[in-house]
């Protein structure tokens, strides 16, 4: 028996057709009770966006200084010489002594 | 004369002097706007009212950052479509439909055959499940489906509402397109299983 469900194409043509919007007016009371609320805001609000924007800009620019300072000095900051380094802190030995057996 | 019948600049400059009752009249003015875009991100309209009232807060505190370079109506639904994607963004879960969700009425449209009376508007019940798949899609792919697959607007009018270019727009429109189709592909696919 033949199918009469739509492919997809003619579903979206079928939700175009039965697409609606709904009622798009402002429910009664919605823009006198929000207006109310944005005149009684503080004017610092503002500000409040304004330093958050800041502190963001101010983390990004310093997450990409320090990526930056790892690429740069990358070389000094290699699995074995931090192996090196560590094992020489903890024995006390110094590679540039004459003493290191 | 009504609040919302006079001319714009001068109500803009109203609300910047933070008068309430300009601030109430272009509430009422932008709202049908706003109510479209934000309804286009919530399919289902959950928190709708809260994500209304969050858009016109930031149209508030943003306005003095409107120079006049744009079209008024484009630089708030531009605004307005940020607001949606940076909140449904934090949401991260999206709902994946399956087969069981889906009310009798829907399912009937996935399995009917052409010898049953249609018992339900086909229009009306693909226009729900469309809603339903639109809640398992990213925030902007949303939009997008709506924009240009349902309310059929071009890609340029989709670029001066949302200030992406017009290669974003496509890019984005085809990937939306393309997993909207996968889902309903799967949902064909269980319907094939329940009917064998």
């Amino acid at each position: 028996m033949k199918d009469k469900k739509p492919g997809f194409d003619q579903f979206i043509e079928l939700a175009r057709r039965g697409f609606n919007d709904g009622d798009l007016d402002a429910p009664p009371g919605f823009a006198a009770r929000l207006a109310a609320r944005w005149a009684d805001a503080p004017l610092g609000h503002g500000l409040l966006a304004l330093w958050e924007r800041t502190v963001s800009w101010g983390a990004a620019v310093t997450l990409a200084v320090c990526l930056l300072t790892a690429w740069f000095c990358r070389a000094d900051f290699t699995a074995t010489t931090r192996a090196a380094d560590g094992f020489a802190d903890f024995a006390g030995l110094d590679e540039n002594s004459e003493e290191t057996p | 004369m009504r609040e919302d019948d006079q001319d714009l600049p001068a109500l803009l400059a109203r609300v910047r002097q933070r008068e309430e009752a300009a601030a109430r009249a272009l509430v009422e003015r932008l709202h049908p706007l706003v109510a479209r875009i934000v309804h286009a991100h919530l399919p289902r309209g959950q928190d709708e009212a809260d994500l209304r009232q969050d858009v016109f807060l930031k149209i508030f505190v943003r306005l003095d950052s409107f120079r006049g370079e744009m079209p008024f109506e484009h630089w708030v639904a531009r605004v307005a479509v940020n607001t949606c994607i940076d909140q449904l963004r934090a949401r991260r879960a999206r709902p994946s439909v399956l087969w069981s969700d889906l009310s009798p009425q829907q399912q009937h449209l996935l399995t009917e055959r052409a010898s049953d009376e249609p018992e339900y508007p086909r229009e009306q019940l693909a226009w729900e499940l469309l809603q339903r798949l639109l809640e398992s899609l990213a925030p902007a792919e949303r939009l997008l489906i709506r924009w240009l697959e349902i309310e059929q607007k071009s890609i340029a009018e989709v670029c001066a509402l949302t200030g992406w270019n017009s290669g974003v727009v496509r890019i984005r429109a085809f990937r939306a397109r393309r997993k909207l189709k996968n889902l309903y592909k799967t949902l064909e696919l269980d319907a094939n299983r329940t009917q064998t």
